[in-house]
C-alpha cells in the first residue's frame, strides 16, 4: 500500500503495559500508513491522554486481551472520557489482541468499546480481533499462523483508517480459522510442556496432567 | 463463598452476601471500593520468577489470600459499556495469578482454569440498562467461565432490586 497522506489529527493510543508488545507493533503498522501520535496509556497522565484524545480527529486503541477484555487501566480512561460526555463524534477504532486463537475469546474488548462510542458521543468506525496475537511477543505480524489471511485482512482495516472508512467485522472474522481438534490437542500440550519447562527454570515443578485432562 | 463488590454506586452485593449468610453459608464480603488495587502490570512474574504470587505491593495482595481459599467467586458491580467497572475489572485480571499456567481441551477449544476455583458468578448493576449492553455483559461472562474453566452465572439488575430478585440469585449462587 502506498503511504497515505495524512489529512486527519490521528491518535494511536496502545492500551499494554508492554511498550514493545504485539499491541504497539500493530499500531507501528497503522503509522507507517497513516501519520499520528502514538501514546502509551501506561506512561502517561490520564488527563494528558484525553486532551489529546479531544484535539484528534481519529482515535486508534489497541491493547491486550486480558480475561475477555481490555485491561482494566483502558477501562478506568474510558470511564474517565465518559464524565466528560459529550464528545464530539471523533472516529474510534480499536484493535484487540490475546492469545487464545478465537475471535470470540477477545471480542467482548470491542464491542465493550462500541458501547462505549455511542453512549460517549464518538463515531465508532469498527474494531479488529486478532487471536493468537500473544504468540509474536512484539514481532511481526507476518510469523502470524493464519498471516497469509491476517496480514492482508490487517491492511485492509489500516486502509480503512486512512480512508476515514468503517471496517467491517467481518474483515477479521474472515482471515481467522480456529485450530482444528488434533491442532488443539497438540498446542494444549506444547503450551503447557512450555509453561513447565519455563517453571522448572525457577526451580518450581509442576505436576504434569494430560493437557486435556478434566479437573 | 467470596464476594468482591465494587460497592460505590451500588448495594447489591451487601444485599445478596446477608442474603446468603442468612441462609447460613459461609461468606466474605470485599469491598474494592475501599481497596488500594492497581492494574495488572503485565510483568509475567506470576507466571515465572514469583509463580503464584504477584510481585505488586497493595491490597490484591490480602485479597488473593482470601480468593485462593474459596471455591466460588461472586463479581458485583456497576455495568460499564457492558464491561465489569473498572475497579472489578482491575481486581479480576489480577486474580490470573492464581491461575494453572497450563493449558486444557474443554469442548473443543484450548482453555485455561483457575486452581481450585469451581464456580464464578458476575453480577452487573445498572438502571434501564439497553438490551445490547446486557447482551455484552452476559457474553463477556460466558466467555470468563469459559476460559476460566468453571461454573458460574450472570446476572443484570438495577440499582434497586426488589427482594424476590436478591432472593432469586442468592439461591443460584448456594445452589451451583
Amino acid at each position: 500500500m502506498n503511504k497515505t497522506t495524512c489529512l486527519q489529527r490521528v491518535l494511536l493510543l496502545s492500551a499494554s503495559p508492554r511498550i514493545k508488545g504485539t499491541s504497539v507493533m500493530l499500531l507501528e503498522r497503522i503509522r507507517k500508513q497513516v501519520q499520528g501520535e502514538l501514546v502509551h496509556l501506561y506512561l502517561e497522565e490520564t488527563e494528558t491522554i484525553l486532551e489529546k484524545m479531544k484535539a484528534a480527529e481519529t482515535i486508534v486503541i489497541s491493547g491486550p486481551c486480558y480475561i475477555n477484555g481490555y485491561p482494566g487501566a483502558l477501562q478506568r480512561l474510558l470511564e474517565a472520557a465518559h464524565e466528560k460526555a459529550p464528545w464530539e463524534g471523533q472516529k474510534l477504532y480499536g484493535i484487540i489482541n490475546g492469545g487464545m486463537p478465537y475471535v470470540h475469546t477477545h471480542r467482548s474488548g470491542v464491542d465493550s468499546l462500541k458501547l462505549f462510542s455511542s453512549q460517549c458521543g464518538f463515531s465508532w468506525m469498527g474494531g479488529f480481533v486478532l487471536g493468537g496475537g500473544a504468540m509474536l511477543d512484539g514481532g511481526p505480524l507476518e510469523k502470524h499462523l493464519s498471516a497469509k489471511k491476517v496480514v492482508p485482512a490487517f491492511e485492509q482495516f489500516v486502509k480503512c483508517i486512512a480512508e476515514g472508512q468503517p471496517s467491517p467485522d467481518a474483515l477479521y472474522e474472515e482471515a481467522q480459522t480456529p485450530p482444528g481438534k488434533v491442532m488443539t490437542h497438540v498446542f494444549a500440550g506444547l503450551l503447557s510442556f512450555m509453561m513447565s519447562r519455563k517453571l522448572k527454570k525457577y526451580a518450581y515443578v509442576l505436576k504434569m496432567r494430560r493437557p486435556h485432562s478434566k479437573k | 463463598m467470596v464476594f468482591l463488590s465494587d460497592g460505590k454506586e451500588q448495594n447489591v452485593g451487601k444485599l445478596l452476601y446477608e442474603e446468603v449468610r442468612r441462609r447460613g453459608v459461609e461468606a466474605t464480603y470485599i469491598s474494592l471500593d475501599e481497596k488500594d488495587i492497581g492494574p495488572c502490570r503485565g510483568c509475567g512474574s506470576c507466571s515465572g520468577p514469583t509463580f503464584g504470587k504477584c510481585i505488586q505491593n497493595d491490597d490484591m495482595q490480602e485479597v488473593l489470600k482470601i480468593l485462593s481459599a474459596s471455591r466460588t467467586w461472586v463479581m458485583v458491580c456497576p455495568i460499564r459499556f457492558g464491561n465489569y467497572s473498572s475497579r472489578a475489572k482491575m481486581a479480576q485480571e489480577r486474580t490470573s495469578t492464581l491461575g494453572d499456567p497450563r493449558y486444557y481441551v474443554e469442548r473443543g477449544e484450548l482453555v485455561k482454569q483457575m486452581h481450585d476455583l469451581d464456580a464464578f458468578f458476575a453480577v452487573g448493576v445498572k438502571d434501564h440498562c439497553e438490551e445490547n449492553e446486557k447482551d455484552v455483559f452476559l457474553s463477556l461472562h460466558r466467555e470468563n467461565v469459559h476460559i476460566m474453566n468453571v461454573n458460574g452465572e450472570a446476572f443484570v439488575v438495577p440499582t434497586q432490586p426488589d427482594p424476590q430478585s436478591i432472593s432469586h440469585i442468592a439461591e443460584v449462587l448456594i445452589h451451583e
